[in-house]
């Protein structure tokens, strides 16, 4: 489970995502897929529930969207732009 | 004491001074609003000037903190005190180009807070009755952009000024130039294209996105962050001069036929 950090403003344009920490005044770029997983973490979802809306979006196994979104997720916790909770 | 009235894009600016070399360099640098004419422009920003403050520019690193509801902007050769709506300024500087510095750095703010537009590290230039802005990273090319560009109206050669609103972004005659001057009789034009610049042996005018413009113009914005309600003012902005304006990478040789790969 993760939660979007403090200090996050995110939109979207055509379909691409820019994510800007408003507090350090980083900015990052996230391609389409890479905003749908982020745009999803802000509004709540788990990683089941994931899973399961990117099988649906992308037509891809539980095993492959489970293995994405946790690859990608570590690379947006470690990037500052989401956290762990518990 | 010296008083002048001068306009910075839409806004009328009160300053006073003690010194004479601020008030002449100001007179130089702004359009001064004539005494004659100050009856109903309301100054939407008041400004103290004072010279003798620190030591010449070392370092751009810019500390913002605030004490008593005050504003502090502290660099090595400026100091700005500022009211938390950046109406009521006083700035300390030590010479011509701290002065320049710290004016951008509060009209920029100032702006920000007020929503009223962005203030571009670029250069801008008016063809065919349309304004085209030139950014890059230093040394790319903005101010040889503007040069190459003559006789056509340079706007900007440093830092753009726009207005931007919900259905118009406009250019305005900067007075924030490092290599030009104006008279401060050019139109404001609407802002047709933003051009992202690379020197190349090649001229190629390529279309980007516009998540990739908001994130390749966010650092070339006069903005120092200090406080994340005004930061997302400049992305709220910033997201939209992007949707109305298209981008595009402009590869450019030093001469001026990039303009046929424009108009």
């Amino acid at each position: 489970m993760w939660k979007c950090a403090e200090h996050m403003e995110a939109v979207e344009m055509e379909g691409e995502w820019v994510v800007l920490d408003s507090e350090k005044y980083l900015i990052t770029k996230l391609n389409e897929v890479g905003g749908w997983i982020y745009s999803r973490i802000q509004a709540g979802d788990t990683l089941e529930t994931l899973v399961q809306a990117m099988c649906g979006e992308y037509g891809i196994s539980e095993e492959q969207a489970k293995n994405d979104i946790l690859v990608f997720a570590d690379q947006l916790v470690q990037c500052g732009l989401i956290e762990n909770v518990a | 004491m010296h008083i002048s009235k001068i306009q910075i894009g839409d806004h009328y600016v009160l300053v006073n001074t003690d010194d004479l070399s601020v008030h002449s360099w100001i007179h130089d640098q702004f359009k001064v609003i004539p005494r004659e004419q100050w009856d109903g422009n309301t100054p939407d920003l008041y400004m103290n000037i004072r010279k003798g403050y620190g030591v010449p520019l070392e370092d751009y690193h810019v500390d913002i903190s605030q004490q008593d509801g005050v504003l502090i902007y502290a660099r090595d050769d400026f100091m700005i005190r500022s009211l938390p709506d950046y109406r009521q300024v006083e700035l300390q500087v030590h010479d011509d180009l701290a002065l320049k510095h710290a004016l951008m750095t509060i009209y920029s703010a100032f702006i920000v807070h007020s929503g009223w537009g962005l203030l571009i590290h670029s250069s801008c230039v008016v063809n065919g009755n349309k304004a085209y802005l030139f950014a890059g990273p230093s040394g790319a090319g903005k101010s040889t952009v503007a040069m190459l560009s003559r006789p056509r109206e340079v706007l900007s050669d440093e830092a753009t000024l726009i207005k931007i609103e919900p259905d118009r972004v406009v250019a305005y005659d900067s007075p924030f130039r490092s290599d030009s001057t104006t008279n401060y009789e050019k139109e404001s034009r609407p802002l047709a294209a933003i051009h992202l610049l690379e020197q190349s042996p090649q001229i190629e005018r390529s279309r980007i996105s516009q998540a990739e413009t908001v994130f390749r113009l966010m650092d070339k914005i006069f903005y120092w962050a200090h406080d994340p309600a005004e930061t997302r003012k400049v992305l709220g902005m910033c997201r939209t001069l992007t949707l109305q304006v298209a981008a595009y990478n402009l590869k450019f040789q030093k001469n001026d036929l990039f303009w046929e790969r424009i108009s």
